[in-house]
């Protein structure tokens, strides 16, 4: 829920069905995202009807625990709005899904787990996470320079 | 009357795989919490949610070591076994710590059977997940009917066991394509190996597993072992 208070930050919407993983990202976000989760790709995908500055799901998901709920849901995001920032994570990293996200329009692929995500530090510290997170805030546009935490 | 038999290789990789994915996860979720202490220790709500995090994450964890225990070694050791004897212990063990309460209403139907080779414990985890499925498909209110009788021919006698539920039963597409492949489920915050797993139990010990099953039918599973004759499988 957003209040008054909120209009400057960016809205994200999180797909996963680990409740303490949703739980930590929020916290990681606070303050610079107003953060709207899902554990399943049903709620997720009624979650992605309004615009968001991101998108961040898994790539197995509930209801049938497949590769392809998640696909499914970056290929609706990305039909909804063509230029939607979508970023997909999962822990298995299987190249030709990896692959399919990124023909479907996914703006990176994190492979879990990473360290210390960027948009939540002050630091440079180098992560995994964090090079793709850099090169997500330096892509340019309103979306980017909206949530950019260097700006 | 013990004999090792080989190792089951591709039942190990099975749990090698899927261990890795639960621990991908774990690594995942304690990263993000170690990257979220320093900002967020002060605040009350925060430590509540990493003592649920850790509380949760080490009960993951006594899961996997727990999994892995049972299948040390990696060795089959088949002895001359009475099938109605485990399937009598394994259907009366309380549900695992996790998995849903065996409230469905449970028929032993145990003919006279004769022995078949078999290593309890591989057999007993591999009865014991097929009848947890049975549980949770019955539901409360449903029915789980475990039964044995003697099959085969008199020169090739075997054990036949049926573990029958009468609840939501599934679709021929999920029988065909997802029921035994591991990390596949329908089940919130199941893994999807049990299955999978049994089934490569019930291989190591020449056995047959077939499912019958169609939606609003209830399922049938139908194992069948060959029946001790000269020497162990």
């Amino acid at each position: 829920v957003s209040g008054p208070g909120d209009r400057a930050l960016g809205r994200i919407v999180i797909v996963d069905d680990d409740p303490f993983l949703i739980e930590q990202l929020t916290w990681a976000l606070k303050g610079r995202f107003v953060v709207a989760s899902a554990r399943d790709a049903t709620q997720g995908r009624a979650l992605c009807e309004s615009d968001s500055d991101l998108y961040l799901f898994d790539l197995r998901l509930p209801p049938s625990n497949e590769v392809r709920e998640g696909l499914d849901l970056l290929r609706h995001v990305r039909r909804r709005d063509p230029e939607a920032t979508v970023v997909m994570m999962s822990g298995e990293g299987e190249r030709a899904h990896v692959l399919e996200a990124i023909a479907l329009g996914a703006f990176d692929f994190f492979r879990s787990p990473w360290t210390r995500p960027s948009w939540s530090s002050s630091s440079s510290a180098p992560s995994s996470a964090g090079g793709s997170w850099r090169r997500i805030a330096s892509c340019g546009g309103r979306r980017a320079r909206r949530w950019d935490p260097s700006s | 009357m013990a004999a090792p038999s080989r190792p089951p290789s591709k039942l190990r990789s099975t749990l090698d795989g899927v261990l890795v994915h639960d621990i991908k996860n774990i690594s995942f979720r304690l990263r993000l919490l170690l990257s979220n202490l320093e900002d967020h220790w002060e605040d009350p709500e925060f430590r509540r949610t990493v003592r649920e995090l850790l509380a949760s994450t080490a009960e993951r964890l006594e899961t996997i070591v727990g999994r892995f225990a049972a299948h040390e070694g990696g060795v089959l050791i088949k002895v001359a076994l009475d099938v109605n004897g485990l399937l009598r212990g394994v259907a009366e063990r309380p549900a695992r710590r996790g998995r849903a309460a065996r409230s469905a209403r449970r028929k032993l139907a145990l003919g006279a059977v004769p022995r078949i080779w078999g290593d309890p414990f591989y057999l007993g985890d591999a009865f014991a997940s097929l009848l947890e499925n049975a549980f949770e498909a019955a539901g409360p209110e449903g029915t789980v009917l475990v039964r044995s009788h003697a099959g085969g021919t008199a020169r090739r006698p075997r054990v036949l066991v049926e573990i029958v539920d009468n609840g939501a039963g599934m679709t021929p597409e999920f029988l065909r394509d997802r029921l035994f492949k591991p990390f596949e489920t329908t089940k919130p915050g199941g893994v999807g190996l049990g299955l999978s797993t049994a089934s490569q139990i019930v291989r190591f010990h020449r056995g047959t597993l077939r499912i019958l099953s169609h939606p609003g039918g209830g399922t049938l599973v139908r194992l069948s072992f060959p029946a001790v004759a000269a020497e162990p499988a």
